[in-house]
């Protein structure tokens, strides 16, 4: 099986989309083709871990166990993004005034967006990576932009400028790649496969070079500080189901993009001079991070707050390089891309019913509204990183393995920046969780509760679905995603 | 490697890059956007002409179609295209920039040091590929100095095309070995991102009245 087919369903429902008549036609076929892709994703995974090595290895498209973890993780949120996504328009149409060509567009679009991450992942050629990322941009900035509002355009210019620019670095840490094996005499065809075999006969100051732009570049496009700032406005300001999708499945194609320079780095350099950039990169992030989700006024832009926080806390796991470090990172980024999926579907969810993006006004959540409260309550604490979900084992590993390796310094810092940002995401989670319920907001809240329970079972399911998920992650993790993970450290470190 | 710059028209070439250079700092210098829009048109014709006789020198067709590329996109369609969005917004002038036209250009030197420090040790082995990295460097940095020191729109969306051209010259540097669907990848890449940048600007002159980006600072925190 081919596994380019992997975008077929994604832009085949996009086309149709354009064409559907009705509203309730498109929100069908979004969620079929949602379905059939994850199906697909499904299968060339069991494909791939049974094969034990890689699908189509020296073309352009390949697929490994890593990157059937990323179409794993992007269609799984895609899917979920799908049903929420009925539901958000549904309600958009009535208060705005939405015309079935705003349908159209948002679902083609939607499309084409899932379609350029899961183009990521199968991306063998460094070239095709790089397009493929610069992709997300460019089909995401109509749907960042998607309420005409002022602040909406204005985060949708941002989004659009500076990860092009940011993204420009990348690209020059390509050529740079290229250049490197090319004065080395070798002809890798920019292919990775390839890359990752000759990585040790490279020149090694244009490695450096190449590592150092290409760390720039996706980490601008993964919200790593200092070049996170487009990251706030434009996951604030996105529809709440797209916000949902840039945070838990775009960073981590970046961050799956960064980790793939990472490994050819770190066959060709040792793990010293890469580690320390993307350390540096992580610390900061968590630095900058926590402050703000502590002052945080405004409830999506706590949630883009806590999406650098946790993307800089995955680049300290790469960074540290040992295997258990990685582990950890990765299975952080399942973990962040459920709970955050969770935490922005449930954010819409209040902003519709509330109207308002203030912490303080939306408070009393999980008596007012607690289909909607109660999940996302969890998201948070999920968030924050407290037992029994995922992301708290995961970031015990990564802590662990700094500690274990002698970086004090790096740990010790890392964990007082993660109790920061803990302390102001468990405070704003119990202000919206129990808060006093205002008078004025006691009113009738416009969605979800209260409507019969067939209406709410897609929200029902995804909560039910992530919940679960994230549980069963952080009590245990299962022995097949366990060998999978082991075998994803492999690929990425030479020694592991 | 392929050594594109041993055959006769090299110093043509190295012309030619030194031309992007010069329309690079002229964009720093001028004021007027159609005139900055028409410099971008010139900095890839120059560009497109150098690939051509690279295309000469080395006898890849592919290099050829790359040259047409450059030459019909990036030095007719593109500007062509900022031109109309030019017209119908109808914004002429980069009146007040957000830094003053002498510290822009003291700037934009300052810049090309930078960029020759930091690509010196490509240049070592082999200093003719290693002088257009740090052309390459050069125009990407002189193209975000050119986004961050100007106000309008339009000339931030310029900025970010001379950060490609900056790219293109890194490409056109390992003589185009990239393969040829990686090449098209990009091209089509940037046409889509031309497309969005401009309808953008057409959202944000219908909200605003206005395409200066100072408008664009509301969100904080």
């Amino acid at each position: 099986m081919p596994v380019w087919l992997i975008v077929i369903p994604s832009l085949a429902i996009s086309a149709l989309c354009l064409l559907a008549g009705t509203s309730a036609a498109i929100r069908r076929l979004s969620v079929l083709g949602s379905i059939v892709s994850l199906c697909l994703g499904l299968a060339l995974t069991v494909l791939v871990l049974s094969s034990g090595g890689i699908l189509d290895g020296s073309s352009y498209f390949f697929l490994d166990a890593l990157g059937a973890y990323l179409i794993l993780l992007v269609s799984i949120l895609a899917l979920a993004a799908s049903l929420a996504s009925g539901d958000f328009l549904e309600h958009e149409a009535e208060n705005e005034g939405l015309g079935i060509n705003s349908w159209r567009i948002y679902y083609a679009l939607l499309h084409i967006f899932i379609a350029t991450m899961l183009f990521v992942a199968i991306a063998n050629n460094l070239g095709l990576l790089w397009i493929a990322i610069e992709g997300t941009t460019l089909a995401s900035a109509f749907l960042v932009g998607f309420h005409r509002r002022r602040h909406s355009i204005e985060a949708a210019w941002k989004y659009v400028i500076l990860c092009s620019i940011g993204i420009a670095f990348a690209l020059l840490g390509t050529i740079l790649l290229h250049h490197a094996s090319l004065s080395s005499g070798l002809d890798t065809g920019l292919l990775w496969t390839s890359f990752i075999e000759t990585a040790s006969r490279l020149d090694p100051k244009a490695v450096k070079l190449a590592f150092l732009f290409a760390a720039l570049g996706y980490g601008t496009k993964m919200g790593l500080a200092p070049m996170h700032t487009w990251l706030p406005d434009a996951h604030s300001q996105a529809p709440s189901p797209v916000s949902a999708l840039l945070s838990g499945a775009l960073l981590t194609s970046a961050f799956y993009a960064l980790a793939r320079f990472y490994a050819i780095a770190v066959r060709s350099l040792g793990p010293e001079f890469p580690g320390n950039i993307l350390i540096f990169f992580g610390l900061a992030s968590l630095a900058v991070a926590g402050p703000f989700i502590l002052l945080a006024r405004d409830y999506k832009r706590m949630l883009a707050y806590s999406s650098v926080e946790h993307m800089g806390f995955m680049a300290l796991g790469l960074g540290l390089g040992t295997p258990l470090a990685l582990y950890g990172a990765l299975l952080h980024a399942a973990g962040h891309s459920w709970a955050k999926g969770l935490a922005f579907f449930g954010a819409g969810r209040i902003l519709q019913a509330r109207g308002t993006r203030k912490i303080t006004k939306a408070s009393g959540l999980v008596a007012t509204m607690p289909e909607t409260g109660i999940p996302y309550f969890a998201a948070l604490l999920a968030l924050a990183g407290l037992p029994p979900f995922s992301l708290f084992v995961s970031e015990i590993m990564v802590l662990a393995s700094g500690f274990g390796a002698g970086r004090y310094w790096v740990g010790t810092t890392a964990l007082a920046l993660l109790v920061l940002a803990f302390s102001g995401m468990t405070h704003h989670a119990i202000q919206m969780g129990f808060g006093p319920v205002n008078g004025s907001e006691r009113k009738t809240p416009k969605l979800s509760d209260g409507q019969s329970v067939p209406k709410n079972l897609g929200w029902l399911l995804i909560v039910a679905v992530f919940l679960i998920l994230l549980t069963v992650l952080g009590l245990r993790v299962p022995d097949f995603l366990d060998a999978w993970l082991t075998v994803m450290t492999r690929i990425i470190l030479s020694h592991a | 490697m392929v050594n594109a710059f041993s055959f006769w028209p090299s110093h043509a070439i190295t012309f030619f890059l030194a031309m992007a250079l010069v329309t690079a700092y002229g964009m720093l210098a001028l004021r007027t956007l159609q005139f900055i829009i028409r410099a971008y048109a010139a900095q890839s014709l120059f560009l497109g002409a150098a690939t051509f006789l690279m295309a000469l020198g080395s006898g890849h067709r592919h290099i050829l179609i790359i040259a047409a590329f450059t030459i019909l996109i990036k030095g007719w369609v593109i500007p062509w295209f900022l031109l109309k969005v030019m017209e119908s917004v109808n914004i002429r002038r980069e009146a007040s920039p957000a830094v003053s036209y002498p510290i822009t250009i003291l700037g934009g030197v300052g810049l090309g040091l930078l960029a020759y420090t930091a690509m010196k040790p490509l240049a070592v082995n082999n200093p003719l590929v290693g002088r257009s990295y740090i052309l390459s460097l050069t125009l990407i940095l002189l193209g975000l100095w050119l986004m961050v020191s100007r106000r309008k729109a339009i000339t931030q969306a310029v900025g970010l095309l001379v950060v490609e051209n900056g790219l293109y010259v890194a490409a056109l540097s390992t003589s185009f070995a990239m393969p040829m669907i990686v090449e098209l990848g990009l091209a089509f890449d940037l046409l889509v991102a031309v497309i969005v940048l401009g309808l953008l600007i057409f959202r944000i002159q219908n909200t605003y009245d206005s395409i200066n980006t100072e408008h664009l600072s509301r969100l904080k925190g």
